[in-house]
C-alpha cells in the first residue's frame, strides 16, 4: 500500500517541488535571491504575511477553545449543533462566503447601515479594507481547522481528573491550568499550527477584506508570476517561504512535541 | 525493522517514479490536430459567449471543415508553461494590452495576405503579431446620486475636495491606474510614455485614504453602484450593465482610455493556418463589429463602425475617440514589470 502512494507524492509532490527549487536558482541565475533581500518589498510582505498568520492563529484559538469546551460539556444533540454551526459553511465556496463578509462590513454594508439607521454612530466604522476585515474574514474560514483538532483531543479528556483535582481542594481556575490545559494541548498545537501554516498561503480573502498594506505574499508571487512572468523568481520567493515554515515546524517540533500530535501518536 | 523496510520501499517508489516520468517525456506532444481543427482560448464568461456568437459560430457555418473549439482562460503565463514544455494546444489566443511578453518571441506573425492587416479606426496600430480585434474602454464612472455636477476629467477624479468620497481605483499598474494619476497632475496624453512612475504614485499619494483598490470590473461597478467609492476608473462593458439594472452609475467619457483586445497565434501552435484564416474572418470589414451585438465592445475596423447599433455605441469608446486617450501597447510592455514592482512597493509600506 506504500508504494503506489509513494509513487503518487513522488510525481505530484516531489518532482514539482524540485523542478521549482531547481528553477530559483538557475533561471536566470541566483540573482533570484539577491534581488529580493536587496529590494525590501519581498521582505517586508513575508513579514506581513507571517504577522497576519499569527493573529488568524491566536484570534481561532480565541474564539475555538471556549466553543471546542462548550462542545463537550453540552448533550449529544446540542454537540450536534454546534459541531454543524463549524461545518456547515465549510459546504459554501470560501469566495462566497468572503463576499458575504463583504456585504455586511463595507461602510455601505449592514452593519453600518443598521448602526448609522439607529443613530449611534455618525460616521461609518472602519471594519473593511483593515486588519479588522482580514481577522474577521480569515477567522471565519479557518475555524474549522482550529476548532476539529481541539475536539479531537478535547473529547477525550477524562472528566473524573478535573473532578479530582477539585475535590482535592483545587481551585476551578488551577484545576484548568494544571490539569484540563495541559491535556488540551495536543489539540492546541495541532490546530494552531494547522491554521498558521494554511494562513500563509492565503490572498484573495485578504486582498479583498484587507487593504493593499496587508498584501500577502502569495499575492506578490501571483503577480510575479502571471503578470511579470518571471517564473525563476516567483519560484525563489516560494522557496524561500516554504524554507521559513519548515525552519518553524523545525524549531516547534524540537521545543514541543507537535510531530507527535500531528502524526496521530498517543496523548501525554 | 520499520526503518529498512520504509527506505526499501522508498527506493522501488523512487525508480518506478524515474520510469514514469521518462515515459511520459516520451508520449508527451500528441495534441490533438487532425489538420481540420482550430482551437481559441478566451477570457471566459459572458464575453466569451458573445464571442461565440458574434464569430464562432458563424465561422463554423462557413467552414464546417475547420472545427472550432475554445479553452477558457486564457494566460499568458500557462502559454509560457505551454511553449516550454513544447506542448502548445491553443491556436489563437486573446490578449490584453497590458500583458507584458515579448510578441516576437511568443508569437506567430500574422499572414497579411490572408488577414486584412489594415483599415484601423484612427489612433489604433497593428504591430504585425498581435492583432487588434475589439476596443474597450477604463473610463471615469461616477455615482449619479452621490457625485454632482458630472466630473470632467481625471483632475475632478484626483479632486477630493471639490468631489469628497472614496474612489475605487483598478488594482493593474500600466494600462490605466498610473495614467489617470499622470494626466491628473497635468502631463499632456502624447507625453505619457515612458511613465513616470514615481510621479504617478505621489499624485495616488495625495488621495490614499481615499482609496479602494479593486480588481476586476465588476468589483468596480458594485462599489460605485453602491456608493461605498463616489468614483471608480471602472470598465464600460460593465457600466453598462448597470446601467441596464438600473444602477445610478454613469461614464463621463472626457480622457477615457481606449484599449484593445488583440489576437495572436502562438509559437508552437499546429493549426497556424487555421489560425489565420479565423483571425482574418473576426477582424474583416464586414464582421468585425458583429461582436457589438452581444457585448458592449466595439470594433477597431474604420469600415466596421457603421455597423454598430446606435443604442450600443453610445456605450463604446469609438464614439468618443476625439476626447479619449489611447494607451501605448509597446511602451506597457516594457515598463509593465518594473512598473507593478514600484506599485507593490508603494502600496505595501
Amino acid at each position: 500500500m506504500l508504494i503506489p502512494g509513494a509513487l503518487f507524492l513522488a510525481v505530484v509532490l516531489l518532482y514539482p517541488m524540485l523542478v521549482m527549487v531547481w528553477r530559483s536558482f538557475t533561471d536566470p541565475g541566483i540573482e533570484n535571491y539577491t534581488e529580493l533581500f536587496e529590494t525590501g518589498l519581498y521582505l517586508r510582505v513575508l513579514f506581513k504575511t507571517f504577522q497576519v498568520g499569527v493573529i488568524i492563529t491566536l484570534f481561532c484559538l480565541l474564539i475555538g477553545y471556549p466553543f471546542t469546551y462548550l462542545m463537550t460539556r453540552v448533550s449529544p444533540k446540542w454537540r450536534l449543533v454546534l459541531l454543524a454551526a463549524v461545518i456547515l459553511p465549510f459546504w459554501t465556496s470560501w469566495l462566497v462566503r468572503t463576499f458575504a463578509w463583504m456585504a455586511l462590513l463595507q461602510d455601505t454594508g449592514v452593519i453600518n447601515d443598521l448602526l448609522t439607521g439607529a443613530g449611534i454612530i455618525d460616521e461609518p466604522l472602519a471594519l473593511i479594507r483593515n486588519l479588522t476585515g482580514i481577522t474577521l474574514g480569515m477567522s471565519y474560514i479557518m475555524l474549522p481547522f482550529m476548532v476539529l483538532p481541539l475536539y479531537a483531543t478535547m473529547g477525550k479528556i477524562d472528566w473524573t481528573l478535573v473532578k479530582a483535582a477539585r475535590s482535592l481542594g483545587a481551585s476551578p481556575f488551577r484545576a484548568f491550568t494544571r490539569v484540563y490545559l495541559p491535556l488540551s494541548m495536543p489539540g492546541v498545537l495541532a490546530g494552531s499550527f494547522l491554521v498558521f501554516v494554511v494562513s500563509l498561503g492565503f490572498y484573495v480573502t485578504p486582498a479583498l477584506l484587507g487593504s493593499k498594506q496587508n498584501m500577502m505574499v502569495g499575492e506578490l508571487i501571483v503577480t510575479n508570476f502571471s503578470q511579470n512572468l518571471a517564473f525563476g523568481q516567483s519560484a525563489a520567493m516560494s522557496v524561500i517561504l516554504l524554507a521559513t515554515v519548515v525552519g518553524l515546524l523545525w524549531v516547534a517540533a524540537k521545543t514541543t512535541p507537535i510531530m507527535r500530535y500531528l502524526t496521530g501518536g498517543n496523548n501525554p | 525493522m520499520r526503518k529498512t523496510g520504509l527506505s526499501m520501499k522508498a527506493a522501488v517508489g523512487f525508480a518506478l517514479f524515474i520510469g514514469v516520468v521518462a515515459l511520459s517525456a516520451c508520449g508527451g506532444g500528441s495534441g490533438g490536430s487532425d489538420g481540420g481543427s482550430v482551437t481559441y482560448a478566451g477570457w471566459g464568461g459572458t464575453f466569451q459567449a458573445a464571442e461565440n456568437k458574434a464569430w464562432f459560430e458563424p465561422f463554423q457555418e462557413e467552414n464546417p471543415d475547420i472545427k472550432v473549439l475554445q479553452d477558457q482562460p486564457v494566460d499568458v503565463a500557462k502559454l509560457a508553461a505551454m511553449q516550454e514544455a513544447d506542448n502548445v494546444t491553443w491556436d489563437v489566443i486573446s490578449t490584453s494590452d497590458a500583458e507584458g511578453y515579448d510578441d516576437e518571441t511568443t508569437l506567430e506573425k500574422i499572414d497579411c495576405d490572408v488577414v486584412e492587416c489594415g483599415g484601423f479606426v484612427k489612433g489604433i496600430e497593428f504591430n504585425g503579431y498581435r492583432m487588434p480585434y475589439y476596443s474597450w474602454s477604463v473610463a471615469l464612472t461616477y455615482n449619479t446620486d452621490e457625485v454632482s455636477p458630472e466630473p470632467n476629467g481625471w483632475a475632478d477624479f484626483f479632486d477630493t475636495e471639490k468631489y469628497p468620497g472614496k474612489r475605487a481605483l483598478w488594482n493593474q499598474a500600466t494600462g490605466d491606474t498610473l495614467e489617470a494619476a499622470l494626466i491628473a497632475d497635468g502631463v499632456k496624453p502624447e507625453d505619457l510614455y515612458p511613465l513616470d512612475v514615481d510621479r504617478a504614485l505621489a499624485k495616488i499619494d495625495t488621495i490614499k485614504d481615499d482609496v479602494i483598490w479593486f480588481e476586476g470590473g465588476d468589483e468596480c461597478r458594485q462599489l460605485v453602484a453602491s456608493g461605498e467609492a463616489v468614483m471608480g476608473n471602472c470598465w464600460n462593458d460593465t457600466v453598462a450593465a448597470g446601467q441596464e439594472e438600473g444602477e445610478p452609475i454613469e461614464i463621463a467619457w472626457n480622457q477615457c482610455f481606449i484599449l484593445l483586445g488583440s489576437l495572436g497565434i502562438p509559437k508552437g501552435s499546429k493549426n497556424v493556418e487555421n489560425a489565420q484564416k479565423l483571425i482574418a474572418f473576426m477582424t474583416s470589414d464586414e464582421n468585425n463589429a458583429n461582436v457589438s451585438n452581444y457585448a458592449t465592445n466595439g470594433p477597431v475596423k474604420e469600415a466596421a463602425v457603421k455597423n454598430v447599433d446606435p443604442a450600443v455605441a453610445k456605450n463604446l469608446p469609438t464614439s468618443y475617440s476625439d476626447v479619449c486617450i489611447t494607451v501605448d501597447r509597446t511602451s506597457l510592455v516594457e515598463e509593465g514589470a518594473d512598473a507593478l514592482k514600484k506599485m507593490q512597493d508603494y502600496q505595501t509600506k
